[in-house]
């Protein structure tokens, strides 16, 4: 796999690019801007590009507009955005590139700290899914909010729609759980319909993403409700 | 131009005079002697509304004098008759003359007083023509039949349809280009004006055309009436819908100043819209160093009056409060605009207060914002890259004692990085030992060269911390920005200020450092700046501090 830096620290840059190596990845380039990415990109497209939110100039959401132009331009790159903070409308921007949304990813920045797993995250973004950092969607469940529909779910299911948002499939869920796959469905059928998204449920993985992606976009509008 | 009251006395005696001396021939029916009393009528309206319109009642007050010219007629002598007959319809001139003076009491732009005064000169000339050419004898009256229709009886028909039509033309553009406020407050007089000269063109339009005598009186004598009457009647409206707006503003304003001492701005500034009639309606505040605020706490141009807007001054005392900027119509409901902002001036005091207070939270969010800054900058990124190596010397990926190694110069990098930053947020010196104490560490660990003249007195922690904040901005953009190699920082107290300068020999030509004047803001101080290119920055700050 073949994968572009984008982040503005030298320091962190280096430390990344040398964590990557050591787990077989290619390191196509590293950048620090828009402006050196639009050349590098052109020049030889990765299979993924890992951002930084936050860059010069402004250092406010330039990674994301990198992500807009780059999907735009080059739709076959995944796009893996890296954040400090877990914005939650920085991730809903992502999500919203492309509908369905595919090949995007948001993670917490200390992601980096286990480097199989970002490499992980790196690899099913650029086969064309979708990671969400699960500690923003258990951010999103812990958050005190009047009259949440999110109150109805077990630990158990809440712990099953937060491994749906890694993007792991109900095979890995049963794995995880050490339980069986028909288990997990019957969990997330009940998950669903407890959410009011009953609605849209196709039985492949990018369905189930695109679930998920309906319970975050639910949940915002419910934090939108409460007034935060 | 009547511009005296004492030519209105004089005109109604001669009025009087004349309507005396036709009377036994003009009163052969009731009708007859209540249509001849238009005139009067419309004398007693102009005195009325001449203590609110000065000139346009003073001008009612003549057409309706002027109206009893024509009963000149009736004499038999040749000279009397002929004064008459010429100036028999001076008064259709006045009444466009009214009309057109309207609503502003000023005829305005000199077109319009060229179409003025060619209605004067057609009203006069077209029967001084008549006159001579025709060679009428007396006696005459309106409904007098001169039999056959002479060219120069049609020629005046038509050049007072053509000028009426003229008038009803500028009418109707008034209307279209007014602005809301003033449609409403000319509606009345708009719709009398239409209508009587729709009138008067039907009576010319008759006379024209050769309708029977009677007819022709009769369209002519409604005219005048129709005329007359009506005009007043629309000033009269008019007033009354000034009372009326007089009352809901002082209602609306007296609404806004029970209950709470300060009312937001932007609630204010709408009472205050609705109350006057005008939405379009703004509030400028004046701030100490001459530039003017919105309510929302933005800098705006200082307002001046212009074509279509106006400006009211509010003043409390001898102190400028604000200045309202509003739709010129509302001029002519002065005392109304005058009155409701004058009750509403203490609640606008109070609420320049209120926009004062209100780029606070800009400070504390440009604050924020450079927190988060330092945060990614500083001290985030040696823990990411140390999470990343112990990561790799965990798995064994990489060498385990050089990777711990350079793990453990990072995570110091960070702690010093917070280090910084904690006291970048309430630095320890200046609490402990004030200004001097904290500008001469700055000195000391600043990249270029600093001058501190600053006296070890101690001030209010809030104007000690901004103070330290701006100090260390103004030094970071010399740096940066300017390429300083010098600055000087002097603060002294004069008066109930706190003086700060901030003097660089950098490139100058900086724009305005809209986060430094946010910080000032925050209590209360201004900033000035002069940064001329290449002759360096000086910024100077006042903040208003408790007297010694």
């Amino acid at each position: 796999m073949r994968v572009g830096i984008v982040e503005d620290q030298p320091l962190l840059q280096d430390v990344l690019a040398e964590g990557l190596r050591s787990r077989g990845v290619v390191v196509a380039f590293l950048a620090r801007d828009a402006g050196q990415v639009a050349a590098l990109l052109d020049r030889d497209p990765p299979d993924a590009l890992l951002l930084d939110v936050r860059l010069p100039p402004d250092y406010t959401d330039e990674g994301l507009q990198i992500a807009q132009a780059t999907r735009a331009r080059h739709p076959e790159i995944g796009l893996l955005v890296l954040s400090s903070f877990g914005e939650l409308d920085l991730a809903e921007r992502l999500l919203t590139l492309q509908d369905p949304p595919r090949a995007v990813g948001y993670l917490l920045k200390e992601r980096v700290g286990n480097l199989d797993e970002l490499v992980g995250a790196l690899g099913r973004v650029a086969d064309g899914d979708v990671v969400i950092d699960p500690n923003l969607i258990n951010g999103l469940m812990t958050r005190r909010r009047a009259a949440s529909p999110l109150d109805s779910l077990s630990p158990h299911e809440r712990r099953i729609l937060a491994m749906v948002a890694e993007g792991r499939s109900n095979l890995g869920i049963a794995e995880q759980m050490a339980c069986q796959v028909g288990t997990v469905e019957k969990h997330l059928s009940a998950i669903t319909s407890k959410l009011g998204l009953s609605a849209i449920d196709q039985p492949q993985r990018r369905g189930m993403n695109v679930r998920v992606l309906a319970a975050l976009a639910f949940l915002r509008g419910m934090d939108h409700r409460v007034g935060r | 131009m009547i511009r005296r009251q004492v030519y209105a006395l004089p005109a109604c005696a001669l009025a009087a005079a004349c309507f005396a001396y036709s009377a036994p021939f003009a009163h052969r029916s009731l009708t007859d002697v209540l249509l001849h009393c238009i005139g009067a009528v419309a004398i007693g309206i102009g005195f009325v509304l001449a203590r609110r319109v000065p000139r346009v009642g003073r001008l009612i007050v003549l057409t309706g004098a002027a109206f009893y010219l024509g009963d000149l007629r009736v004499s038999p002598n040749q000279t009397v008759f002929a004064i008459g007959f010429c100036l028999a319809y001076l008064w259709t001139a006045m009444i466009t003359h009214v009309v057109l003076s309207l609503p502003s009491d000023r005829l305005g732009s000199t077109s319009i007083r060229l179409l003025q005064a060619a209605s004067y000169l057609a009203a006069v000339g077209t029967q001084i023509g008549r006159y001579l050419a025709d060679q009428p004898e007396p006696p005459w009256w309106w409904n007098y039949d001169p039999g056959e229709q002479t060219p120069w009886a049609m020629a005046s028909s038509l050049i007072y349809i053509a000028i009426s039509a003229v008038v009803l033309a500028v009418l109707i553009r008034r209307w279209v280009r007014s602005t809301t406020v003033r449609r409403r407050q000319i509606a009345a007089i708009w719709a009398c004006s239409i209508v009587a000269g729709v009138a008067a063109i039907s009576a010319a339009l008759a006379s024209a055309l050769g309708a029977g005598i009677e007819a022709r009186t009769r369209i002519l004598l409604a005219a005048a009436a129709l005329i007359v009457l009506v005009m007043p009647i629309g000033l009269l409206l008019r007033r009354i819908h000034l009372v009326l707006a007089q009352g809901r503003a002082a209602r609306a304003v007296l609404d806004i100043q029970t209950g709470t001492d300060t009312v937001p701005p932007a609630r204010l500034r709408r009472a205050i819209a609705d109350a006057v009639g005008d939405p379009s309606l703004t509030l400028h505040y004046p701030k100490d160093d001459g530039t003017w605020v919105d309510i929302h706490g933005r800098v705006t141009p200082e307002p001046q009056a212009r074509p279509g807007r106006a400006i009211t001054r509010v003043e409390r005392g001898a102190r400028l409060v604000a200045i309202v900027e509003h739709d010129e119509a509302l001029s002519e409901q002065r005392l109304v605009t005058a009155a409701a902002l004058d009750i509403a001036s203490l609640a606008i005091d109070n609420a320049s207060l209120h926009t004062r207070l209100r780029q606070l939270p800009d400070a504390a969010f440009v604050e924020r914002h450079r927190i988060q800054r330092d945060l990614h900058d500083g001290a985030q990124q040696p823990l990411y890259a140390a999470m990343l190596l112990l990561d790799l010397a965990r798995t064994g990926s990489a060498p385990i004692g050089p990777t711990l190694d350079r793990a453990n110069r990072l995570l110091r990098d960070a702690i010093t990085a917070m280090r910084d930053l904690t006291s970048g947020v309430y630095p320890q010196t200046l609490g402990e030992h004030g200004l001097a104490a904290a500008f001469t560490q700055i000195a000391e660990l600043s990249p270029i060269p600093l001058t501190v003249d600053v006296p070890p007195d101690r001030w209010s922690p809030r104007v000690e911390l901004v103070a330290y904040f701006l100090v260390r901005e103004a030094i970071a953009n010399a740096y940066r920005h300017a390429g300083a190699s010098h600055v000087e920082i002097a603060i002294r107290q004069r008066n109930h200020h706190l003086v700060l300068d901030v003097v660089d020999n950098g490139l100058g030509g900086a724009t305005d450092p809209a986060a430094l004047r946010a910080r000032a803001a925050s209590v209360s101080g201004e900033l000035t700046v002069v940064s001329e290119p290449g002759a360096g920055t000086r910024i100077r700050v006042e903040l208003p501090v408790e007297g010694r």
